[in-house]
C-alpha cells in the first residue's frame, strides 16, 4: 500500500480540522472589501423655482438676474437669463441668509428685491470617506421690495415647499413674481 | 493451468462466511456502555465559548469584538445559543481623516442545528439563526467644514451620539473535538441589518456586533469551545 507523503498526514484527524479552522478563520479575517460610497453631487445648494405670481406657473425670467448675499461683494448668481430656477448656497456657519436679488433688463431698468432665509445648519457626513459637509432645515422665508427699485416685476410672494436642503437638487422655494407699475 | 488459475476469481477459491449485519460488540458490558454513551436525553449539556478571531481584530485591526456564548444542548441536534459581546472601532479614514470611535456591548439570541449525520461523534455541523441588538454612543470627528464662500469654518466633533441596531444572522459553522470536554470551530455569517436608529449627521461607520455598517454584511468566529 502506498502511503501519502503528506505533512497534514502527520497530524491527528481532530488537529487537521482545527488547522482548516484557523486558515478558514484567517481568509475571513484578511479578505474584506471596500467600495467609497460618497456622492457625486456634494453640492447643498438651495433651489429655487421662478412662478408667475397670476398663473401660478413656472415663469421662464425673460430678464437678467444677479444674486448676492448683502454685507458681502460676492456673486451667487451672475446675470442668468432665460432660467426657470436658481441655485443659492446658504451660510454653514450662521442660521441666517439675506439675498439680494438685483433684476435688470436691456432697457436699463433696474430692481433689487430681498430675501430673508432663516435655517438650521446641521454638519453632515454621508459616510467616513467622504467629507463632512452642512446640510439645513429651512425654518422661514421672507421678502420685501426695495423702494428705489424701477423694475417691472417683483416677488409677489414666496413659498417654502421643501425645507431639507441637502444633496438633493430638489425645490425648496418657490419665487412668484408679479408685474407692478414702474 | 497456472495461467487460467490465475483467472479464475480469487472469491471462488475462498470459503464463504455468513455476512453479518450491524455494530458488533466484544462483550455485553460493551454494548451497555456503548448504548449508556448513545443515551439521547433532551438536556445534554452546557458549553461556554469565546471568538479568538473578533478579540484578534479588536486588537490589531479598526474594528472587533471581545466576545463570549454559553449554549445548551438538547439532545445533541438542537444548540440553543446566547451570545455576548463588546464591539469596538477606533478608525480614522486615510482619505477624509474623518475619526470614528464606539466601545458598546451587543447581544444575540438564536439556535443552532446540527446536521451532522453522528451526532454523538463531538464534530458538529451547524446551520442557525440570530437575533442580534446593541445600543451605542459613538464619537464622530474630523477636519473642520469650510465655507468657501464666507470664509468660516464649522467644526465637526461631535461625541456620545446615540444608536441602536437590530439584526439577523445566517450561521453556518463547523465543531471539532480536540479533546474530552475541549472543541474548535468556526462559524461563517451572514448578516442583514433590520433596523437602525441613525443620527441626523450620518449614520455609524461600525455596528458593534454586526461589523461595518451596510445593509448586509459577512463576518465570521473561531470558537474556543469547553463543555461545562
Amino acid at each position: 500500500m502506498r502511503k501519502k507523503s503528506n505533512i497534514a498526514c502527520l497530524l491527528p484527524a481532530q488537529w487537521r480540522k482545527a488547522c482548516l479552522a484557523c486558515m478558514v478563520s484567517a481568509f475571513m479575517l484578511v479578505s474584506g472589501c471596500s467600495n467609497i460610497e460618497c456622492p457625486l453631487d456634494n453640492i447643498v445648494v438651495m433651489t429655487c423655482g421662478l412662478y408667475s405670481a397670476e398663473s401660478h406657473e413656472p415663469l421662464k425670467l425673460q430678464a437678467t438676474l444677479n444674486v448676492k448675499p448683502a454685507g458681502r461683494d460676492t456673486v451667487l448668481l451672475n446675470q442668468a437669463s432665460d432660467i426657470k430656477d436658481f441655485l443659492l448656497p446658504l451660510r454653514q456657519a450662521a442660521p441666517a441668509d439675506t439675498f439680494l436679488l438685483h433684476f435688470s433688463d436691456n432697457a436699463g431698468r433696474m430692481g433689487t428685491d430681498t430675501l430673508f432665509v432663516e435655517h438650521v445648519n446641521t454638519p453632515h457626513y454621508e459616510s467616513i470617506e467622504c467629507p463632512a459637509t452642512v446640510f439645513h432645515t429651512l425654518t422661514q422665508v421672507r421678502w420685501n421690495r426695495q423702494t428705489s427699485s424701477q423694475f417691472p416685476l417683483t416677488i409677489d410672494s414666496v413659498a417654502l415647499v421643501r425645507t431639507a436642503v441637502n444633496y438633493d437638487d430638489i425645490e425648496n422655494i418657490r419665487i412668484y413674481l408679479r408685474t407692478v407699475a414702474p | 493451468m497456472m495461467p487460467l488459475w490465475a483467472q479464475t476469481p480469487s472469491d471462488s477459491t475462498r470459503e464463504t462466511k455468513p455476512r453479518i449485519r450491524g455494530v458488533q460488540y466484544a462483550s455485553p458490558e460493551d454494548e451497555a456502555a456503548r448504548l449508556k454513551q448513545h443515551a439521547d436525553p433532551l438536556f445534554a449539556g452546557v458549553s461556554v465559548s469565546g471568538d479568538v478571531c473578533g478579540a484578534v481584530m479588536a486588537a490589531f485591526c479598526s474594528y472587533g469584538q471581545y466576545e463570549g456564548a454559553v449554549r445548551v444542548n438538547l439532545k445533541n441536534r438542537y444548540f440553543p445559543i446566547a451570545e455576548v459581546g463588546l464591539g469596538r472601532s477606533n478608525h480614522t479614514d486615510d482619505e477624509s481623516d474623518n475619526h470614528f470611535r464606539v466601545s458598546a456591548p451587543y447581544f444575540r439570541v438564536g439556535c443552532d442545528y446540527n446536521v451532522a449525520k453522528d451526532k454523538f461523534s463531538g464534530n458538529r455541523i451547524f446551520v442557525g439563526l440570530r437575533y442580534g441588538f446593541t445600543s451605542f454612543k459613538y464619537d464622530m470627528s474630523g477636519p473642520p467644514i469650510h465655507d468657501a464662500i464666507w470664509g468660516t469654518e464649522v467644526p465637526f466633533h461631535f461625541t456620545g451620539i446615540s444608536g441602536n441596531a437590530h439584526w439577523g444572522e445566517l450561521v453556518v459553522g463547523l465543531e471539532a473535538k480536540v479533546w474530552k470536554f475541549f472543541h474548535l470551530g468556526w462559524t461563517a455569517r451572514y448578516r442583514l441589518r433590520l433596523s437602525e436608529k441613525q443620527a441626523p449627521m450620518g449614520r455609524a461607520w461600525y455596528l458593534p456586533g454586526f461589523g461595518k455598517n451596510d445593509n448586509s454584511a459577512f463576518g465570521g468566529t473561531f470558537n474556543i469551545i469547553f463543555d461545562i
